[in-house]
């Protein structure tokens, strides 16, 4: 994969805008980003300031009006989509806010979901110490729909990391969590980020969540701010 | 309220399909029930379309018991002072082409004027002016492919009679399928100078008709001839009832599948309406008030689309209705409003009762957000399910092997479809996961894996679909298993090598003698039938031993059985005669014959499906004694070894040109034709089930499909491609499918053996052996998982043309 | 919100009345004879009337089945003990049809048969009116000197007149007539001359006066009636030439004792033609005969029906050798025949024309007002 100086993620003028109705609208303008391996970076930005579409694109979900990602190296596009959905599979780990865990599955499935897609074995040492971490161990064989908002963000992280990703996404990871249970998640969070040296792209307006990261950028009509 | 209504329509129209769905359900379970029951009435009213045409709708019709009617007393009634409007009418069968029609005679000139049919001048110049000159509806003019003018060649009467079609009646639907002819030249062309059928009467002329009738005349009224329809087609009524229930009943699982479904999505919103205090009652109100209005529109749609249905079903029954029951049935339903609001309030309250669970189930949601387990979800636990499940069951059996009466089989059968589909559900989810067993860890091991645990969404829906697609192959696995029984029967009873009519009708003894003489022919056997009255049939047989080896006994039968039968001295019956008035071998049956009765022990009853009302047989020299009737329907040759047949059959025809020969085969396909043409209907219901469980199929495989897109987004986010994702939803669609496709094996079986042992011996009489006609499964499978697969494409298609990031907006 | 209530309620109006269209049974098809033409030109087989011949009775009174159509016509003002008025009329047609292949059957006829039976109820001001029809078979209908019946509607000879015995269910007959005066033949010895060609013309014979005594069923309650009555018989081949497009019929019966009777043949554009004609009668019994020249009818008012036609009801009538100046007046305007042959057959008053004195009674008749359009 490369070193650790390695870039593993890249947005070089990247602009995406949305039709409503008639209207055009720019959510991002001309956006430049880099993220080297072990980094972490928060993006903060208001509701409707372009922070989740700006995590789509970084994770080819979505695509640029203009403007080039480069993720893992790969210049994402000069790929055909299947390709991108390997890389992001292979690459990417996502959190989202409102953990999108599938209700069907058990806990252990959910977490499993990102090996099986990768074709890779169950390295159950790696699994048991990362459910250790996260203190999910008694609620494996459960469904979602029977956990608490805490426990299921939990088992998102987990997910997000089961395949050790270069690049783990975050968006707004404790926006649907109360006080107490966001704290709590988001010192696990940092704890498993770290241990994992897991690169980092988080999109919040919660600064406590910032404050997990390296560097904070603002995101302000569609345009990075350093302050 | 108000506030509470607009949540509930929000709610239906972002589920459009759901609606549709459940529209859609109740629409066709109350068409195929409204198609029945009014293809019911044409069959109830055919004794009496015609009455209703000529004299109203409650006429008397005066009747010689067992014979025609003396035109004389005609006149002498007539010219009585004081003497009501008298219609004097002959009627017969006659059959154009593989038609049959009723030929009814009258004397245009007795119309009353106030009566409901009235002839144009013209029309009866015609009518009586010309000797070759028929009348009919405009539309079975239309249905025969014929115009004003034309010339037909008609049977009737054994004869082929030339006729002239000069007009037609607009609008009088209880006079298609008739011929209606000045009673002059019917009598003329019919050889029947002096006979009459009977005389129509307005009812209100009862007294004067009491006061006035001379002894031995009998009047039967038209609530009479409605109940001896009944009677004479009581099997096929009955029958064709329960299966349009059934029908009904798929629907109402559809419609069950589908709120609750609903309600399972609707859980939350529920929930959080009861926080922000909604009561109970208001809750309730608002679900029983959706239900109503969406029963109550489909209800309409399906009385709309029920009588479109009637129409073509009528198409269906008026053959067997004719070869039968000597039914002639009108073309065209004559819907009433008593009818429409009986099937309207039906389906309302069925609908209801159907919604009840659910209704309950949201009842316990208790307020507040919440998402933890079966919260507000009332479901059955194990032992409980397991109890219910196998009470109803046994319920069901105690009621079909019990009972005598048709209706407690059918309400057994009923149970028993309730405990399937209690059961379905966990079947169907035990078979996806065995499935998924095979390769867990492939894609299609985990889609399966996914649609298995989700028992709850797609219980309901996996229940009715199994039960239609059960229900309707069941159906036609009676039909089939029924057809192979027919056919056994035919083979055993058709012993003579060729079988000898004449084109003129009876065959006189001359023939018969003359025939008996020929070396080349071995032995004869003959029958003769006639109408006992009410369907019931006498038929005098010829019976040499290869002929009377034709009989398979039920009971009693042999070689004492044939003595007394050859001797007068016992009669053999047919089993669906024996079952109606639960004769038992040695017991006196009464004949009418003219100026006394024959009675004398049965000695057999034998197997036949010629007739469910029934057959009395007797040897051919008693009924001649008894009946003074020389005559003979038919005669069956049995050929000495290496006959010519080609030469015998120049012999025959040098002998008359009116003799028809037909040999065995041709007879048995003859037969069979009869029977196919019978079961005509029985199809149409089965298919029409079969479309019932196909929308259900299709409608429950595109929700799940369309309903799950934020599952779908988060896969296609985690990295799964879009291929990978078509081929996941189409993995389950056709596993939900397949499964209820496997679960309809064994649902079919049971309804098959509950048609055939349970509900044929009731309604008909006749009992069937049980044969295991597979066919249906190797259409109905296949026919599921294609569906299954087409219907996956659909959402897997729209789905995989989605990038994950609009997906996941769009359904958070 | 209202909006989808509006389209469900429109859709759910839709569903219901197409579903209350199938409810609906048909109306009962009839349509309407012309008498003009059946007595139109007749089949060759019928003997024409085209010379006076005595007529001889009783067997005259009988039908004559050589010739194409006939009937026996009667109609009759009443008058009830409390002092209502009824007027009555029934007539029995005989129609010949076409020969036809023998067949063995009774009921194979040569003969169509018709009854009217109509009472007019001038208190009420009701028009009852019944229609029956049978073929010459079986006894069902016929006419020998002594009896003319159709099924159980029954006129029979009795000394000095004929009996009528009829029952229409809504009302009844039972009225012995009595002529009280000598039949009298009309045209040339009974030859009634109705148009230029040979044919056009028919036995016609009638009883003006009759002493019409008995009773009438209606309301089903039997009523005492006295009254007078007039029978026409005629029959013929080809008496109406295609030209005429119908007849004003009247039988008049004055209280002074005389009777007129005068019919007034109409041409398709309403003018009366030369062939029209009529009788006098004395209250003697002696009689001339009415030519075109001896009397004169004018329409003074029309009514129309509930069905559009108009039919002229009042007529001023002069009749020269009379010295009668006279208006005839319906007793009341509705004794329309609505059934196979629409005319207007009803009860009139004659008054003075100058001084609107009554002078007596009778019978309209209008033919040819309503033919049908096909």
């Amino acid at each position: 994969m490369g070193t650790s100086s390695e870039r593993v993620l890249a947005l070089d003028d990247v602009s995406r805008r949305f039709r409503t109705g008639s209207e055009t609208v720019g959510v991002l303008e001309g956006l430049t980003l880099s993220l080297e391996r072990g980094q972490r970076l928060a993006i903060m930005g208001a509701s409707g300031s372009g922070k989740t579409t700006l995590l789509h694109l970084a994770a080819g979900m979505d695509r640029p009006d203009s403007g080039r990602v480069e993720l893992a190296g790969q210049d994402l596009a000069s790929l055909p989509e299947p390709d991108i959905t390997h890389l992001r599979a292979r690459h990417v780990g996502l959190v989202f806010q409102d953990f999108n865990l599938i209700d069907s599955l058990s806990v252990r499935e959910n977490i499993e979901l990102p090996l099986w897609l990768n074709g890779l074995a169950i390295d159950r040492d790696r699994l048991d110490a990362l459910v250790g971490l996260l203190g999910i161990e008694r609620l494996m064989a459960r469904l979602p729909e029977s956990l608490s908002g805490g426990e299921k963000q939990r088992v998102a992280i987990a997910r997000a990391l089961i395949h050790q990703p270069d690049l783990l996404l975050a968006d707004e990871p404790t926006g649907s969590l109360d006080q107490s249970t966001a704290e709590t998640v988001l010192e696990l969070f940092d704890r498993v980020a770290r241990e994992t040296g897991a690169t980092l792209l988080m999109v919040t307006h919660n600064n406590e969540a910032a404050r997990l990261c390296e560097r904070t950028l603002h995101l302000r009509h569609g345009v990075l701010h350093a302050d | 309220m108000r506030l509470l209504i607009q949540f509930s329509r929000r709610f239906l129209y972002r589920h459009p399909g759901q609606l549709l769905l459940a529209l859609t359900g109740i629409a066709a379970g109350v068409a195929v029930v409204t198609g029945v029951a009014l293809m019911r009435d044409v069959l109830m009213q055919s004794l009496d379309a015609a009455a209703e045409a000529l004299s109203g709708t409650d006429s008397v019709r005066i009747e010689q018991p067992g014979g025609p009617l003396d035109e004389r007393l005609f006149a002498e009634l007539a010219t009585t002072s004081g003497a009501p409007d008298l219609i004097p009418v002959l009627r017969t069968r006659a059959r154009y082409g593989d038609q049959i029609l009723e030929w009814l005679a009258i004397d245009p000139l007795s119309l009353s004027e106030g009566g409901p049919m009235r002839l144009s001048g013209p029309a009866t110049g015609a009518l009586v002016g010309s000797e070759r000159t028929a009348m009919t509806s405009q539309r079975t003019l239309e249905r025969l492919g014929l115009e004003v003018g034309d010339r037909i060649s008609v049977r009737a009467g054994g004869a082929d009679i030339e006729l002239e079609l000069t007009a037609a009646f607009e609008q009088r639907r209880e006079l298609d399928n008739r011929l209606i002819m000045d009673l002059a030249n019917a009598q003329h062309l019919l050889g029947r100078q002096g006979e009459l059928s009977w005389i129509e009467a307005p009812a209100d002329s009862r007294d004067w008709l009491e006061a006035h009738l001379p002894e031995g005349l009998v009047m039967v009224d038209s609530q009479q001839r409605r109940d001896s329809a009944a009677r004479l087609t009581q099997g096929m009524r009955t029958n064709l009832t329960a299966l349009s229930l059934l029908g009904l009943a798929v629907g109402l699982f559809v419609v069950h599948a589908v709120l609750s479904f609903l309600l399972v999505q609707r859980r939350r919103q529920i929930g959080m309406a009861r926080a922000i205090g909604v009561t109970r009652g208001q809750l309730g109100r608002l679900m029983i008030g959706e239900t109503l209005v969406l029963a109550g529109l489909g209800a309409l749609l399906g009385l709309v689309l029920g009588t479109w249905l009637a129409d073509q079903l009528v198409g269906l029954v008026r053959a067997p209705a004719a070869e039968l029951y000597g039914l002639v049935t009108t073309s065209h339903v004559m819907p009433t409003w008593p009818v429409y609001g009986l099937i309207f309030l039906l389906a309302l309250g069925a609908a209801t009762a159907s919604t009840a669970s659910v209704l309950r189930a949201a009842l316990h949601i208790p307020p507040g957000l919440l998402s933890r387990q079966s919260d507000g979800q009332v479901t059955l636990s194990r032992p409980v399910r397991v109890v219910l499940v196998s009470s109803l069951a046994v319920a069901g059996l105690v009621a079909i092997i019990f009972s005598a009466a048709l209706a407690w089989v059918l309400i057994g059968m009923f149970l028993l479809l309730c405990a399937c589909a209690l059961l379905a559900p966990t079947l169907g989810m035990m078979l996806i996961r065995a499935w998924q067993r095979f390769r867990p860890l492939s894609l299609s091991g985990r889609a399966l894996g996914m649609l298995g645990a989700a028992r709850q969404r797609l219980g309901p829906a996996l229940a009715a679909l199994s039960l239609a697609l059960g229900l309707s192959a069941g159906i036609a696995m009676m039909v089939l298993g029924f057809r192979v029984a027919v056919d056994d029967w035919v083979e055993r009873l058709l012993r003579a090598d060729t079988y000898v009519t004449l084109s003129q009708g009876r065959i006189g003894p001359e023939l018969f003698d003359e025939l008996a003489e020929w070396p080349e022919i071995e032995s004869l056997s003959s029958v003769r039938q006639r109408d006992l009255g009410e369907g019931v049939n006498l038929a005098a047989y010829d019976t040499p031993d290869p002929a009377w080896q034709g009989f398979e006994w039920m009971a009693g039968g042999g070689e004492s059985a044939r003595e007394a039968f050859l001797t007068g001295q016992g009669v053999v019956v047919s089993e669906p005669l024996a079952r109606h008035r639960n004769l038992q071998i040695g017991e006196n049956i009464d004949i009418p014959v003219p100026d006394q009765t024959f009675s004398a022990p049965v000695v057999g009853v034998y197997r036949d499906y010629a007739s469910d009302r029934g057959t009395i047989a007797i040897h051919n020299s008693i009924y001649r004694e008894l009946f003074d009737d020389p005559y003979r329907d038919s005669i069956g040759l049995y050929l000495a070894d290496d006959i010519d047949r080609d030469a015998l059959d120049a012999r025959l025809a040098e002998l008359s040109d009116a003799i028809v020969t037909t040999d065995r085969h041709e007879v048995r396909r003859q037969t069979l034709a009869v029977f196919d043409r019978t079961f005509r209907i029985t199809w149409a219901l089965a298919v029409l089930v079969g479309i019932i469980a196909a929308i259900a199929l299709i409608s429950a495989l595109l929700a799940l499909g369309l309903e799950r897109g934020r599952e779908y987004a988060t896969l296609r986010a985690l990295g799964l491609t879009r291929g990978g994702l078509a081929r996941w939803v189409m993995v389950q669609t056709t596993g939900l499918a397949a499964a209820a496709a496997v679960l309809a094996v064994p649902i079919s079986l049971m309804i098959h053996a509950v048609l055939s042992l349970a509900v044929q011996p009731r309604a008909f009489g006749w009992s069937v052996g049980f044969t295991l006609p597979i066919g249906p499964w190797l259409v109905l499978i296949p026919l599921a998982l294609l569906a299954g697969l087409l219907a996956g494409i659909y959402p897997a298609w729209k789905i995989a043309r989605r990038d994950p990031a609009g997906m996941l907006k769009g359904s958070s | 919100m209202k909006k989808d209530a509006l389209i469900l309620l429109l859709i759910v109006a839709v569903l219901v009345g197409w579903l209350a269209r199938q409810t609906i049974s048909p109306e009962p098809e009839t349509s309407q004879i012309s008498l003009a033409d059946v007595l139109g030109e007749a089949p060759e087989h019928f003997r024409q009337v085209t010379e006076p011949v005595p007529l001889e009775f009783p067997a005259d009174h009988g039908s004559h089945p050589e010739y194409r159509s006939e009937w026996w016509y009667f109609v009759g003002n009443l008058d009830t003990a409390d002092g209502d008025r009824l007027g009555f009329q029934y007539t029995l047609f005989r129609f010949g049809l076409d020969e036809s292949a023998p067949r063995q059957s009774d009921w194979t006829t040569d003969e169509l048969w018709m009854a009217h039976l109509a009472l007019s109820d001038g208190r009420e001001q009701r028009f009852f009116q019944t229609e029956r029809f049978a073929r010459g078979a079986l006894g069902l209908a016929g006419a020998d000197p002594e009896r003319w019946w159709l099924r159980d509607w029954q006129v029979e000879a009795i000394p000095d007149g004929w009996a009528l015995d009829m029952d229409a269910g809504e009302f009844a007959l039972d009225l012995d007539l009595r002529k009280t005066r000598p039949i009298v033949f009309q045209g040339d010895q009974g030859y009634s001359r109705k148009g230029p060609e040979p044919g056009n013309a028919s036995r016609y014979y009638s009883a003006t006066r009759l002493a019409a005594e008995g009773r009438v069923r209606v309301d089903n309650e039997w009523r005492d009636v006295t009254g007078q009555a007039w029978l026409d018989r005629e029959w013929g081949s080809n008496q109406l030439s295609d030209t005429l497009a119908g007849w004003d019929w009247f039988a008049l019966q004055f209280d002074d004792g005389r009777d007129v009777m005068v019919y007034r043949l109409r041409d398709h554009d309403g003018e009366a033609s030369r062939w029209s004609a009529g009788v006098l009668v004395e209250s003697d019994g002696s009689h001339r005969i009415l030519d075109f020249d001896d009397f004169s009818a004018e329409i003074s008012r029309w009514w129309t029906d509930p069905k559009g036609v108009r039919w002229p009801l009042e007529w001023d009538l002069e009749i020269f050798p009379a010295e009668l100046s006279i208006r005839v007046k319906p007793a009341f305007d509705a004794q329309r025949w609505y059934q196979s042959v629409p005319y207007w057959e009803g009860m009139v008053d004659i008054t003075d024309r100058d001084s609107g004195q009554p002078l007596g009674r009778g019978y309209l008749e209008l033919s040819g007002y309503d033919e049908p359009t096909d």
